[in-house]
């Protein structure tokens, strides 16, 4: 395969490589840029979700605090309960009596208007209990808060008012809790243990939830089961109630805190446990799985179909495209074909002719013979037919990508005159004037066929399309390594927004112009081909009037220094082809 | 009143001996006396006063009380393997022991609690055998966690009628939460208060026995101690076996001295009385809360009193309040007498009126308290100091087990040896913990395992 054929074959290749790139792409940037968007849309949604969750955990918390809250208010409203049991006399022993009807163990101080301490007896017979309870509590009696507030009422005059209150302290590295309530004179206090909040604290606060039952019977199924729960990080949660040490009192739900895991929710408690707090902790791809999860199966399922459906467009454009061309080859090669097969008998026609037109020649020309007249037409046309036919098949190598030119030392000039003695008849019968200015005489290497077919072309189109101009103008001229070839009419003329469709295949100026014309419309086409072939161009250009200049522009090599003879037995020899 | 008898005990009707033994049958008998019958006159002297409980016979098993048990499982990791599967068999075994209108929740507990079964008739076994299978160790010890919300179960069917109790299974110590035996002794006091006792059962030697036995004891619960795991079903078959034979509950014995007599100190088991709460002295009243009381099974109070020089004559030293619940007739019963004495110069009838039963309770109660000073001892280091007080116990023990043919006192004293022996070396973790549960409950509850 020669280098220009593998070009052409690497040509038709790209084309289908670039329609396959153009599909390519039409499948692949709507996706990524929806994707892009959708990612960005999903990573939004998720900080969005996950800012959503983790105040739902912190007004979850609240809620806790809430419940912390009414185990609090259950307290005081038994404490009060029980400070209402209480006699109205400091009689120790009525006092005790009350106090052990009381669910609770609770131990009771009793505070007259002075601050001092009435109850338990400080002076008479106490329980080793009433001993300790005195001890663990004395920063708050003797001069204390609870003094103070006994004092308070003293000091304003009036009976102590219905105040009441926590106040916390702490004795043998626990926290303890007094609820304390003014009662006409005396100051009630109440103790709560840190054990006893606990203990309300831990029964009204939530289990660890079972995992779901995967099994009821099986014992390793169901362990299994549970196993996996627990491994699964994602699922898990462990909120942790902690006292005012900041010591874990209480933990529920089944995440496994690691040591340097952060909370992702704290809330610290409401009085009187202010020093309390309660942290909760979550994975954090857990918190907005849900939702961002849904978002972005829904988001890629689309892509997903989208994608599909790009894809399959894609195809079909593909197959359309692919079809479409092959049958345009296929109809290519049938007119090939056909007129392959039109040549034998073309060639037999004008051989024939020409045999008679010998015989005639000598003896009956003068006569004004009307066969002689009948055989000039039928050289005429077959001469026609057979340029025709050239055409035809010069188009179908050029769609094969199989068009190529032979390049040799070549005159144009000689080429020019040529084709203007072939159409010369056909010119004079049209009555066009025909105006050469030739000065290309200096060989160029070139296929002096094609040239042929090119001007032969050009000069065609004059008959056809600017006959009523009834003047030709065909100047040739040299610079260098270029040879141009003008071409001009006096005809309607070309406008310039059609200049370039005109070389465009089977495509005509206007349905008015070619008003009874016939033609292929292949035959710029042809002509543009086989000018670039020669690393040249056609092109229309703007003459001096009305009519259309095309322009012919070929570079050519340098010449190689060859016999003069073989150079015009060259040139003669194309001509005798021509003519031929 | 005026009578020169040595003992005159004013009973109740009901309690009246000559009655009808069905009627008998339904009461705990209730005994009390000085360590002598006479009292020596003209000197300021101390006598022990003892009340003495005996539950009553149970008319048949179908007399008993239903159970109402939360079973509180640790999980945590030390517990994997043999030990967690033999904690799904004993609490299968407790299931064999019950009725159908009984009560039974099963709660778990390691970092955080778990209710396995709430609480539920044992009707419906298929519900709790599911939750014994879930049952799976791993994780740290939340016991006090765990023990409230097994009390919590409890909770939701509390009735005076039934037995009310939590039965913790844990091998190790609390880490999680609230973790001190006084902290743990002081939720038992609170669940004693609502009518819930915790039984604390101690597995392999890894548990802290002090906490253990202090939550059983402040809650008026009992301890016990399981060496091996394998002995896990079997005792807990027998301990809710027992649970049944609970005949009384809420138990408070009230002794009120009359003037000239000074309540100095009740001789409790265990810990000291102050710190379980269970005993309180308020001037010349003494109140005693005891834990249940098992049918045939005596348990008893020693009160230390100090009485003036008094002149001869016959008086009132006290009178004595038993209040409890019957299990067997769903009453509160109440039990009042007096306790009287004569006071003598005659020294010889003084010596002859010694009563045995008082004394061999007061040796005991005094060895009791040598016991837990050798613990504290040992717990400071004090190995050889330790040693003789237990080698000194076992010595006395032994005098008062043939002074008065006591065979309980006998076999203290060669307990007491054990312990000085394994007061040195490696068996002193296992002996810790025999010596605190043996300290902490009445020979008759160490002998059947009671829960």
């Amino acid at each position: 395969m020669s280098a220009r054929a593998k070009t052409r074959k690497r040509r038709g290749e790209g084309a289908n490589l670039r329609l396959g790139l153009l599909l390519a792409a039409m499948v692949v940037v709507p996706l990524t840029a929806l994707g892009l968007v959708g990612a960005r849309l999903v990573t939004d949604q998720r900080a969005l979700a996950q800012h959503e969750i983790e105040r739902g955990f912190l007004e979850r918390m609240k809620s806790l605090d809430q419940a912390v809250q009414t185990i609090m208010r259950g307290f005081e409203r038994e404490l009060a309960r029980a400070s209402a049991e209480l006699p109205k006399s400091n009689d120790p022993s009525a006092i005790r009596d009350a106090m052990g009807r009381l669910p609770r163990s609770s131990m009771v101080l009793v505070l007259d208007e002075t601050g001092k301490v009435v109850h338990p007896p400080l002076t008479g017979e106490m329980s080793q209990r009433e001993v300790a309870f005195l001890e663990r509590t004395r920063p708050i009696w003797e001069g204390g808060l609870l003094t103070t507030v006994a004092l308070k009422g003293a000091l304003e005059g009036t009976s102590i008012g219905p105040e009441r209150g926590w106040m916390s302290f702490f004795h043998g590295g626990g926290q303890h809790f007094l609820w304390w309530r003014t009662d006409a004179r005396r100051v009630i206090a109440l103790e709560v243990s840190g054990i006893d909040l606990m203990t309300e604290l831990v029964t009204q606060l939530p289990d660890t939830p079972l995992e779901a039952d995967a099994s009821p019977g099986g014992t390793g199924a169901t362990g299994l089961a549970r196993t996996a729960a627990r491994d699964d990080p994602d699922q898990t949660e462990r909120t942790v109630l902690a006292d005012a040490t900041g010591r874990t009192v209480y933990q529920w739900g089944n995440r496994e805190v690691g040591a340097n895991e952060r909370p992702r929710a704290v809330l610290g408690l409401s009085a009187p446990l202010e020093s309390w707090s309660l942290r909760h902790y979550a994975s954090e791809s857990a918190l907005p799985g849900a939702i961002a999860d849904s978002l972005s199966t829904a988001l890629f399922g689309g892509l997903g179909g989208l994608a599909l459906a790009l894809s399959a467009g894609a195809f079909l454009i593909w197959r359309a495209r692919t079809r479409e061309s092959r049958l345009a080859a296929q109809r290519v090669s049938f007119v090939n074909q056909v007129s392959h097969e039109l040549k034998t008998p073309l060639t037999n026609i004008r051989l024939y002719a020409e045999l008679l037109e010998g015989a005639h020649e000598a003896a009956d020309i003068e006569a004004g013979d009307p066969a002689a007249r009948h055989l000039a037409v039928i050289m005429r046309e077959s001469d026609r037919l057979s340029r025709l036919i050239k055409d035809v098949l010069t188009f179908a190598r050029g769609e094969e990508q199989k068009l190529a030119v032979s390049l040799r030392p070549t005159v144009p000039d000689e080429v020019v005159q040529a084709t203007l003695a072939t159409h010369a008849p056909s010119l004079a019968q049209a009555s066009i004037a025909v105006e050469t200015t030739l000065a290309a005489k200096t060989p160029v290497m070139c296929d002096p066929d094609a040239l042929a077919q090119i001007v032969s072309n050009l000069i065609s189109n004059v008959e056809k399309y600017a006959r009523q101009g009834q003047w030709l103008g065909l100047a040739t001229s040299q610079h260098g390594d270029r040879t141009v070839i003008r071409v001009s009419d006096r005809g309607p003329g070309i406008p310039r927004a059609q200049r370039d469709k005109v070389f465009e295949p089977f495509w005509r100026a206007s349905d008015k112009l070619s008003d009874g014309v016939t033609g292929t419309g292949i035959g710029l086409d042809i002509a543009r081909r086989l000018a670039r072939l020669h690393d040249g161009e056609l092109r229309v250009v703007d003459g001096d009037g009305p009519g259309a200049v095309f322009e012919l522009t070929i570079t050519t090599a340098p010449i190689e220094i060859a016999p003069a003879g073989a150079r015009s037995g060259d040139a003669a020899h194309t001509h005798d082809k021509d003519r031929a | 009143m005026k009578t020169p008898l040595a003992l005159l005990a004013l009973l109740l009707p009901a309690l009246a001996p000559t009655l009808g033994s069905a009627a008998h049958a339904q009461q705990v008998r209730v005994e009390t006396d000085l360590d002598h019958r006479l009292l020596r006159a003209n000197e300021k002297q101390t006598v022990h006063l003892r009340v003495a409980l005996t539950g009553f016979e149970l008319a048949s098993e179908r007399a008993r009380a239903p159970l109402n048990v939360a079973i509180v499982i640790d999980k945590s990791g030390s517990m994997q393997g043999d030990k967690i599967s033999q904690a799904k068999d004993a609490a299968r075994a407790a299931l064999s022991q019950l009725r159908a209108d009984d009560i039974v929740s099963i709660v778990a507990y390691d970092d955080t609690v778990e209710v396995l079964v709430p609480a539920t008739k044992v009707s419906d076994r298929e519900v709790i055998e599911r939750g014994i299978n879930r049952l799976q160790a791993g994780g740290m010890t939340a016991l006090f966690a765990g023990v409230v919300k097994g009390a919590g179960e409890v909770r939701k069917f509390l009735s005076k009628d039934r037995v009310n109790r939590v039965i913790l299974l844990s091998d190790g110590a609390a880490n999680v939460g609230p973790a001190s035996a006084g902290e743990l002794s002081q939720l038992g006091k609170n669940l004693r208060r609502e009518g819930v006792s915790v039984t604390t059962v101690g597995l392999g030697l890894g548990y802290n026995e002090d906490l253990m036995v202090g939550l059983a004891q402040a809650s008026g619960g009992q301890h016990v101690f399981v060496e091996s795991e394998k002995q896990l079903a079997g005792i807990f078959r027998e301990g809710f076996g027992n649970l049944g034979t609970i005949v009384a509950k809420e138990v408070v014995v009230r002794v009120k001295l009359a003037e000239g007599f000074r309540p100095v100190r009740v001789l409790a088991r265990g810990g000291s009385s102050e710190a379980t709460d269970n005993a309180d002295i308020v001037g010349q009243t003494v109140t005693v809360q005891m834990p249940a009381l098992y049918a045939r099974q005596m348990d008893d109070i020693v009160i230390e009193v100090e009485a003036r020089a008094l002149a001869p004559q016959t008086l009132q030293v006290a009178t004595v309040d038993v209040s409890y619940h019957n299990i067997a007739t769903q009453n509160a019963d109440k039990v009042s007498m007096a306790l009287s004495a004569e006071v003598t110069t005659d020294i010889g009838r003084w010596n002859e009126s010694e009563i045995p039963a008082v004394r061999v309770a007061v040796i005991e109660r005094l060895a009791n308290q040598e016991s837990r000073r050798a613990v504290e001892l040992r717990d400071r280091g004090q190995v050889e100091e330790a040693q003789k007080v237990l080698e000194g116990n076992a010595r006395r023990l032994k005098d008062g087990a043939s002074r008065y043919g006591s065979k309980a006192l006998d076999d203290l004293s060669s307990q007491n040896e054990l312990d000085a022996t394994n007061v040195k070396g490696e068996q002193w973790n296992k002996q810790r913990k025999v010596i605190q549960r043996r300290n902490s409950q009445s020979p008759y509850s160490l002998e059947k395992n009671n829960f």
